[in-house]
């Protein structure tokens, strides 16, 4: 029984009377996690037959115009057993306290607002979780969305110069990784190095990195996890606040606003966002590089047309009824940046000489715009059952743009349009959580996605194709006596993917076309398959959790996978694709264990993954005839073995005190050719020192110090022509602070990047290719300015 | 408590030991094959040859296990100053791509140069494969392809069949002048530090691009530097070395001449 007294919930249900037309009241609370005094956010609240609210992001709820009268008020959360309380409306009531049971099995949706560690997820899922607030992103603030997620131990990101990264989990990319923004999966050609994650930083409030078994819930593809961007919790009742931040980072001279405004109005919700940035061509520490044993030269130690900007707008509206809860959101992502000229093809030094200005975007560049609409949906289904459903479509429009080479004999071009792609994407999920008993939880899902791809450009790699995929799943969640849960499901998928054909003309002279070169037949496949996963958690103390999953990884092979067949900027290298690749399969292994007191955690999370037919880009030992490429790489499928582990140690010394490491390691063999697979981070370990001291006066406010150390091995595991890369370490600090004016705070916050202006190379970045060092020393400040325009109800 | 998840763990552990020894055991052939020369008609390195003639491409390869292919890539190194409209002549791009074998192999090959082709600077670069897909590092070599019909250079002074020496400081004086039967449209003057090697970055001093913007300039006098006081000025920071000036000449038809000096300091 002493395990169970710390699921308890404490609803505390405050009743205000305001008589409105003489007969109808308000009624509003609060709900807390008993453990650790936290707000719970998200969690379903009923009063009566006719009045049902959620908490917003206090955990409060507010019911209004109810009448007089005597009713049951509870909480349906997933995991905690409901009771039923009878309160009587009238004024004479001031407040009531309920004490919620746990029986274990937690719903997804439900959400503490702030996570001290980063321990393995809620105890009661088996599958282990990353989870970070707001306070988290905006500390650990890195150039972009994927860049600030490499603070968690296991992500790291694959990046283009500075504002094109893609997340990276445990070594595996592209469409290995998934990024679900309110549980729609981000669909933005994320298969290529050069693409990166179409997501405004500023407007994500809470994200929960997945790793391990994910294939059970969320289908093909995230074999190696998925980050879940989820929905900002509900404003407070009545409030309304807007906030401005603006920034600026000095390495490359990147100047931005967000402006952002949310509030709640009788369970009418809004949010609006924009956010604007231009940066500058960013600076390296070096005045040259080295590339085939020529030298060339970085002029100024700025990496020419490396400068970019984007412009975001994202708008949100929804409501709570008593049946349930329904948001639209809305963004569009715009991205121009520049690509280091000499990145394409062999570098020239006329390229690299200076243009007269370091914030232009010439050629070449990418043009980027990722529109997007997502309706989320909830039903109350009362007591025992709930029903969520999103609904999301796509515009993904990708254009890559070069000087057009007027190689061989065909007509000279004049348009730089390289590649123009656009992905169209209609998707939509539907789950359903079912209690069957105290200790069972069933959950039901099925997931459906249409894509569309149209290409123009006089270059070619992929073809306009159509791709259809869908699945269902049934799992089971168990809770054994309060300390421990067992989780199983299986799930059955089918896609079906029709690419069309396509041929280039063979050129005689600008007007004579002798022949066609097919540069890929007409395919259409069908994929099937039956993956599964059991998953254990044991949580005998409050102490202690070890988590244990098995599962069977399924990925369908994506239509580049299929049909490419073309120089890739992304890699520089001509890339050929194999129609008849099977569907990625293997089994996955996956440790968490976690020891937490008061003050300190530690948890280490292995991992052991086999696969029977990992897809990979293999040297075919035949050069391409395209000019200025190399070798053609083939995509083949192999054996291959995927290992390694994360570990952190937090520990708060003393109170304000915060001392972190963490280690990450990936271990991977291509089993058919005994070499290492592309890619792979090297082992690193990240310590952080974290000071701050909170209240510290009338106009100074939780002050922050912090001071951290990353010390990336050498990667000397590589695969063929792939260069190894030297180890380094890295020193950032960081400084922030609210200073008071009256009732109005100002948020400020300054971090040094790179502090000692160290020259590395990364090995995930595109330009590694070329031997081009990483970022410099980058100092960057942050203003941020919230604003209450109405309180709400306190 | 932890010894649940190791033993329930155990197998899969042993055999991922197993495997990753057996995979260690195999001797992985990642030595790139090396391209040991290559020569055009003979030379490494200041190579002119005439369109409509055949030239030599005479190379060296080896490898520790076995070679599989070579590829020659020719293009023109008209460094951006292409223009992007039809001209009578169209610059001229080539590439084959040869199966070889064995750990060395000497390759001699025939290239036509054919008619009716942009005059002007190119790079032939040679590309090396072996048998597993080991890359090799490319070579460049970099050919002046004249055409008969492409504008002529006639620098009087100084002397640049010869090295000539420059002082730090000092202000480097080009007399001559460049004829054309067709419309001369730009003639692009550079210094560059280094020789002709071009394994440098190829930083500049000095680069100015004259455009002749009438329609029928069919020639032009190096006295225009001087009137335009655009001068070669050495830089009196200039380090002791071989520099490389570049005289560029483009034409309506798409030509381009070349011209080229060496000069120490």
């Amino acid at each position: 029984m002493g395990f169970i007294s710390r699921f308890w919930l404490i609803l505390g249900c405050f009743m205000a009377g305001i008589s409105l037309h003489g007969q109808t009241f308000s009624v509003s609370g609060q709900v807390l996690d008993d453990h650790s005094h936290e707000p719970v956010a998200d969690v379903s609240v009923y009063l009566g037959e006719n009045y049902a609210t959620l908490t917003d992001e206090d955990g409060k709820f507010f019911f209004e115009s109810v009448k007089p009268g005597q009713y049951d008020i509870h909480t349906n959360l997933m995991g905690y057993k409901p009771l039923k309380q009878t309160i009587l409306v009238d004024r004479d009531v001031k407040k009531v306290h309920f004490h919620l049971e746990s029986v274990g099995v937690r719903q997804d949706t439900v959400y503490i607002v702030a996570r001290d560690f980063l321990d393995l997820g809620a105890r009661e899922n088996t599958l282990s979780s990353d989870n970070v607030d707001k306070d988290f992103l905006e500390k650990n603030q890195g150039n972009t969305f994927s860049n600030t997620l490499q603070k968690i131990p296991g992500v790291t990101s694959m990046n283009t110069g500075v504002g094109i990264a893609k997340p990276v989990i445990r070594g595996m990319t592209f469409n290995r990784v998934i990024v679900n923004d309110q549980g729609i999966k981000q669909e933005g050609q994320q298969w290529g190095a050069d693409h990166g994650l179409e997501i405004d930083q500023y407007g994500v409030e809470r994200v929960e990195v997945v790793k391990g078994p994910t294939s059970l819930l969320y289908g093909s593809d995230g074999i190696s996890g998925v980050v879940n961007i989820k929905p900002p919790v509900m404003p407070r009742e009545g409030s309304l606040s807007a906030e401005a931040v603006s920034f600026y980072r000095s390495n490359n001279h990147a100047l931005g606003v967000s402006a952002g405004a949310k509030g709640n109005f009788r369970n009418h919700f809004f949010r609006l966002r924009y956010t604007a940035q231009n940066f500058g061509d960013y600076r390296v520490p070096a005045d040259s590089f080295v590339y085939n044993s020529y030298v060339l030269p970085i002029y100024d130690r700025s990496l020419k047309n490396t400068a970019g900007q984007e412009r975001n707008l994202s708008g949100s509206f929804g409501f709570v009824r008593e049946w349930g809860l329904l948001r639209l959101s809305v963004s569009n992502f715009n991205q121009h940046s520049g690509f280091f000229p000499g990145a394409i093809g062999i570098p020239r030094s006329y390229q690299l000489e200076p243009d007269g200005d370091t914030r232009n975007i010439d050629l070449p560049r990418q043009e980027i715009n990722h529109f997007k609409a997502i309706l989320n949906g909830r039903l109350l289904v009362r007591e025992k059952n709930m029903l969520e459903f999103d609904f999301g479509f796509q515009d993904n429009d990708r254009r890559e743009m070069s000087n057009p080479h007027n190689h061989g004999t065909g007509p000279i071009l004049t348009d730089s349009l390289a590649h123009g792609l656009r992905l169209q994407t209609l998707s939509g999920n539907l789950r359903f959580h079912q209690k069957v008993s105290e200790h069972l939880q069933m959950k039901y899902g099925a997931t459906f996605q249409h894509q569309q791809n149209a290409r123009k450009g006089f270059e070619f790699l992929i073809p306009d194709y159509e791709f259809m995929q869908g699945g269902a799943y049934a799992m089971a969640e168990y809770e054994l006596e309060a300390h421990m849960t067992f989780s199983g499901g299986l799930r059955f998928d089918y896609g079906t993917v029709t690419a069309d054909s396509f041929t280039t003309p063979i050129y005689q002279d600008p007007t004579t076309i002798i022949g066609f070169w097919e540069r890929t037949p007409y395919i259409q496949r069908d994929f099937k398959n039956i993956s599964g996963a059991l998953g254990w958690s044991w949580y005998p103390s409050d102490e202690f959790n070890l988590k244990i999953n098995l599962g069977r990884a399924f990925r369908m092979p994506t239509a580049p996978e299929l049909t490419e067949n073309g120089v890739h900027h992304g890699t520089f290298r001509h890339e050929r694709g194999d129609p008849d690749l099977d569907p990625e399969t293997g089994y996955q292994l996956d440790i968490g264990l976690a020891y937490r007191k008061k003050d300190f955690l530690w948890k280490i999370t292995p991992f052991f993954n086999y696969f029977d037919n990992y897809i990979y880009l293999r040297p075919s030992g035949s050069f391409s005839l395209l000019p200025d490429a190399g070798q053609v790489y083939q995509y083949n499928q192999a054996t291959a073995l995927h290992t390694g582990f994360e570990a952190l140690v937090e520990y708060h010394l003393i109170e304000p005190l915060h001392i972190s490491t963490g280690a990450e390691y990936v271990f991977n063999l291509n089993l058919d050719t005994g070499l290492p697979l592309p890619f792979t981070p090297p082992f690193s370990l990240s310590s952080q020192i974290d000071y701050t001291i909170e209240k510290t006066g009338k106009v100074f406010r939780d002050l922050n110090f912090s001071l951290e150390h990353r010390w990336t091995h050498a990667q000397n595991r590589t695969d063929r022509n792939e260069n190894p890369t030297p180890g380094y370490q890295l020193f950032h600090i960081g400084i922030g602070g609210k200073l008071k004016f009256g009732s109005q705070h100002i948020a400020l916050n300054f971090r040094a990047q790179n502090l000692l202006n160290k020259q590395y190379m990364n090995h995930l970045s595109r330009y590694r290719i070329l031997n081009l060092p990483e970022q410099g020393r980058n100092f960057m400040v942050t203003l941020r300015i919230p604003l209450e325009i109405l309180k709400g109800v306190k | 408590m932890n010894n649940f998840g190791i033993m329930k763990s155990t197998p899969l552990i042993l055999l991922a030991l197993v495997t990753i020894f057996f995979a260690g055991c195999k001797e992985e052939d990642l030595e790139k094959p090396t391209i040991d020369s290559v020569t055009i008609n003979g030379a490494d390195h200041e190579i002119e040859v005439d369109a409509g003639n055949a030239f030599t491409f005479d190379a060296q390869f080896s490898d520790n296990v076995g070679l599989k292919e070579y590829k020659i890539d020719i293009h023109n190194a008209f460094d951006g100053h292409g223009h992007n409209k039809t001209l009578a002549n169209t610059p001229w791009a080539f590439i084959n791509i040869f199966s070889i074998s064995g750990e060395t192999i000497s390759v001699s090959e025939s290239i036509d140069v054919p008619t009716g082709i942009a005059g002007g600077p190119y790079h032939c670069v040679v590309n090396v494969l072996d048998d597993v897909g080991n890359e090799g590092d490319f070579l460049e070599v970099p050919i002046i392809i004249n055409v008969a019909d492409q504008a002529a250079i006639n620098v009087t002074s100084p002397d640049l069949s010869v090295e000539n020496t420059i002082v730090a400081g000092d202000t480097v004086w080009l007399s001559g002048t460049v004829t054309d039967d067709v419309d001369i449209e730009d003639i692009i003057i550079r210094f560059e530090v280094g020789g002709h090697s071009h394994k440098t970055g190829g930083t500049s001093f000095y680069e100015e691009t004259f455009e002749l913007t009438g329609t029928s300039d069919v020639s032009w006098d190096f006295s225009e530097m001087a009137n335009q006081g655009k001068w070669i000025i050495v830089p009196s920071t200039a380090e002791a070395g071989d520099y490389t000036l570049e005289i560029v000449v483009v034409d309506s038809d798409g030509n381009y001449s070349v011209a080229e000096g060496i000069f120490e300091l």
